[in-house]
């Protein structure tokens, strides 16, 4: 598609007829004067009047398709050779008749009148075809920048298709928040030596002093540079800085006026990008809002309450030291210890999620099998797992995966954890995995237990979300979940099973081959 | 412990409230303790007392658990237990590849440190006899460490010369956290130290011919992102 732009740029720039029109006007003549003594030759009665056709057909054939001078140059020849040819053809006084001078007259009165028409006729079509290009360039350019997003790749899209159409080395400045323009996207061309400094003073100098007039010229040691303004609804949005070949002539009119609109376009689809951003900000800035709320109602009881359960039962071990029998004081110092493991664990999933949240968590990828987080998540479950039925099923033949393994365990973690407070103490408790494809490994948490509320599949990974108080959690677990499989580049969902329960599904995808065990681990091994 | 004199320890910890409630814990449990409330102080403690297993802290208000660590293994072995509220692999292997035997996070329960004191102590003691016992049981699984013999529930089971030599390793260090580093070095060498996907497999085939459930696995334990430990009686459900 850029061949199409470049090709469609050549013809911006039109042509005078060159040496090779007038040589090939001269053949026609000469092989219309061939034609006609062809045709004497074998018709005795064919008349002179039919020669001077056939010679003004070659005239009107080279005015309507060559131009002015090659079709002037037609008529000449063909009074010439009409005239020493079949008129004298023993060499007499040339022109010499009135009758010839006449001939002469009505056949250049008629080359020009022709080419003239013709001329303009071209010229028509010529216009015709380069609002075509035009319109073809234009239509090119506002679809490309339809297909991209954001600030950069607009630009990088209209300085390519600038740089293809006028062949010119191209930058596009934005402004920056200070007001400073800076650079955003650059197309190079390999004869144009660009000094970016100068350029850039040039850019920020037009941009402080005249910024809303249209292009102009600017004079540089190097290179003829056009700077244009791009500027949109709300005002100036940048500078589009054109730098012409210094051999190749300034751009005409009609070419200035293409590239103003190519500039007004970008500049519509960057004030576009720029709106969208300020609105995801915005966005953003709400939801946070939002969140910072639920927080900290959420903290102030989640966190409250196992607070509040050690501070009565330590108050208690201290001022009724007396009054407790062993056994009061025993369960005092267990709730302490449970109450504080909740606590614990609640500020740990908020640290959690906040770490994953601000993007602060770096995933450590390291090929591993998958019974490796698997053993993890059940070994911190021991004792919650104890006298639960619980089935692992992990073929022996699944590849090594690339992961980051404490992750992961988090998340098998949180899934089972879930599944053993959800589901009745004599169910048992599922985990599966399989190469779902070649490049995606399917991971399944599921139970026998009362499933999920209807509708609420996709909810339940929301922060905060709580199907039904089952003691500890925030209501984070599922979301960092969600957070970590979507850093693996994984989707999560859940689901009710036939039968009752629920299952939990994620996938890890899975783009490179796992390694080879070399031969030289081997040997290296064995050797000692 | 009866028998032997009271193992001394040396606590190094700048929070007075965690001092004392391993104070009380740690003398009621027969144990002698002495403490540090900085790293230097600490540092100077060791060499004087020469204490048999330090518990460290690593957010120290003079200088960091690691550097204190870094520099009580240039001249001594004694067992050290990491204690720290930084849950992060990497603050634990770094600690680890420095040389400390465990590491612990905050909040712990006793028993849980307990437990690893114990093993600690019992490493280090065994170390400095210089000898293994010629057998090796954990659960249905026998070692017969002069034959180069291993036995699941009597059956004989044929490991291969690496297998063997990774559970060698394991079994030398038993209890205690390697890191992927720490293995690849001892079993493969130097120059493999970084392929941690090959310890790995290696280790996923000796589970799958000494482990009843290589998925749950009861003695060759997974360290998340850190290592292995091999755990061999008294395994603590709580380890995190």
């Amino acid at each position: 598609m850029p061949h199409e732009i470049a090709e469609a740029g050549k013809h911006y720039r039109t042509s005078a007829p060159g040496p090779k029109s007038y040589a090939l006007s001269a053949c026609v003549i000469a092989a219309c004067t061939a034609l006609g003594l062809g045709m004497q030759t074998l018709l005795p009665r064919f008349e002179d009047i039919n020669v001077v056709l056939i010679l003004l057909l070659g005239v009107v054939f080279v005015a309507t398709g060559m131009g002015r001078g090659p079709a002037i140059l037609a008529s000449i020849l063909s009074v010439l050779s009409f005239h020493i040819i079949f008129i004298a053809p023993a060499f007499s006084p040339l022109v010499a008749e009135v009758e010839s001078m006449i001939t002469l007259l009505v056949m250049l009165i008629v080359t020009i009148v022709l080419s003239g028409l013709a001329g303009r006729v071209r010229e028509q079509a010529e216009i015709a075809r380069d609002g075509e290009r035009r319109a073809i360039t234009l239509y090119q350019m506002s679809r490309d920048l339809s297909r991209v997003r954001g600030v950069d790749n607009l630009s990088q899209v209209c300085v390519n298709h600038v740089s293809n159409v006028f062949d010119c080395a191209v930058e596009v400045c934005l402004t920056d928040a200070s007001g400073k323009l800076s650079a955003i996207a650059r197309a190079r061309n390999p004869e144009i030596e660009l000094d970016k400094d100068e350029a850039h003073a040039a850019a920020q100098w037009v941009f402080e002093t005249r910024p809303l007039v249209g292009s102009f010229n600017l004079a540089s040691r190097r290179s003829a540079a056009l700077l244009v303004p791009l500027i949109a609804s709300r005002g100036l949005v940048g500078l589009l800085s054109v730098f012409l070949k210094s051999s190749s002539q300034p751009l005409d009119p009609v070419q200035l006026r293409l590239l103003e609109t190519l500039a007004s376009q970008t500049a519509l689809a960057l004030e576009r990008a720029q709106l969208v951003d300020e609105t995801q900000k915005a966005n953003i800035a709400i939801e946070t809002e939002r969140l910072r709320n639920t927080l900290l109602s959420s903290i102030s009881h989640d966190l409250r309450t196992p607070l509040a359960a050690i501070t009565g039962s330590a108050s208690s071990l201290l001022e009724d030291e007396d009054l407790l029998d062993s056994c009061s004081r025993r369960d005092l110092a267990q709730a302490i210890f449970e109450e504080s493991n909740l606590l614990n664990r609640l500020v740990g999933e908020l640290l959690d999620m906040t770490r994953l949240e601000s993007g602060t968590v770096k995933p450590n990828y390291e090929w591993q099998p998958l019974e490796e987080p698997v053993g993890t998540a059940l070994r911190r479950l021991e004792s919650a797992l104890k006298g639960r039925p619980l089935r692992i099923d992990l073929p022996s033949d699944l590849p090594l995966v690339r992961i980051d393994g404490a992750l992961i365990a988090q998340v098998l973690f949180n899934l089972l954890d879930n599944a053993l407070k959800y589901a009745p103490g004599d169910t048992v408790v599922e985990i599966s995995a399989r190469m779902q494809s070649k490049e995606l490994l399917l991971v399944e948490v599921s139970d026998r237990g009362s499933g999920l509320p209807e509708r609420q599949e996709e909810r339940i990974f929301d922060k905060f979300y709580r199907a039904r108080h089952a003691g500890g959690g925030v209501g984070l677990g599922l979301s960092i979940c969600r957070s970590i499989i979507e850093t693996h580049g994984g989707q999560i969902w859940a689901k009710n099973r036939e039968g009752g329960g629920a299952v939990f599904s994620f996938t890890l995808p899975q783009k490179e081959e796992p390694p080879a065990i070399g031969a030289s681990m081997t040997v290296a091994a064995e050797e000692d | 412990m009866t028998g032997e004199p009271t193992p001394l320890v040396l606590c190094v910890e700048d929070e007075p409230q965690i001092r004392r409630f391993l104070r009380i814990a740690l003398t009621n449990n027969g144990y002698s303790l002495i403490e540090a409330a900085s790293g230097e102080e600490g540092l100077a403690q060791v060499a004087a007392s020469h204490p048999h297993l330090v518990i460290l802290d690593l957010g120290l208000p003079d200088m960091d658990g690691l550097e204190v660590t870094r520099r009580l293994r240039e001249w001594t072995q004694t067992p050290i237990i990491i204690l720290s509220v930084r849950g992060h692999e990497r603050d634990k292997i770094a600690v680890l590849d420095a040389g400390a035997d465990d590491y612990l996070i905050k909040p712990f329960g006793m028993g849980e440190l307990l437990a690893r004191m114990r093993a600690a102590l019992r490493r280090s003691a065994a170390s400095t006899k210089d000898e293994v016992d010629s057998i090796f049981q954990m659960g249905n699984i026998r070692v017969d460490m002069p034959h180069r013999q291993v036995f699941v529930n009597d059956k004989a089971v044929h490991l291969t010369p690496i297998e063997y030599k990774l559970l060698g390793t394991l079994i030398k260090h038993a209890g205690k956290v390697l890191t992927h580093h720490q293995l690849l070095k001892e079993v493969w060498g130097d120059t493999y130290a970084d392929e941690s996907h090959y310890l790995r497999v290696y280790m996923s085939q000796l589970r799958r011919k000494l482990e009843e459930n290589p998925a749950r696995p009861q003695h060759f334990l997974t360290e998340a992102g850190v290592g292995y430990r091999l755990v061999v009686g008294d395994s603590s459900p709580e380890s995190q």
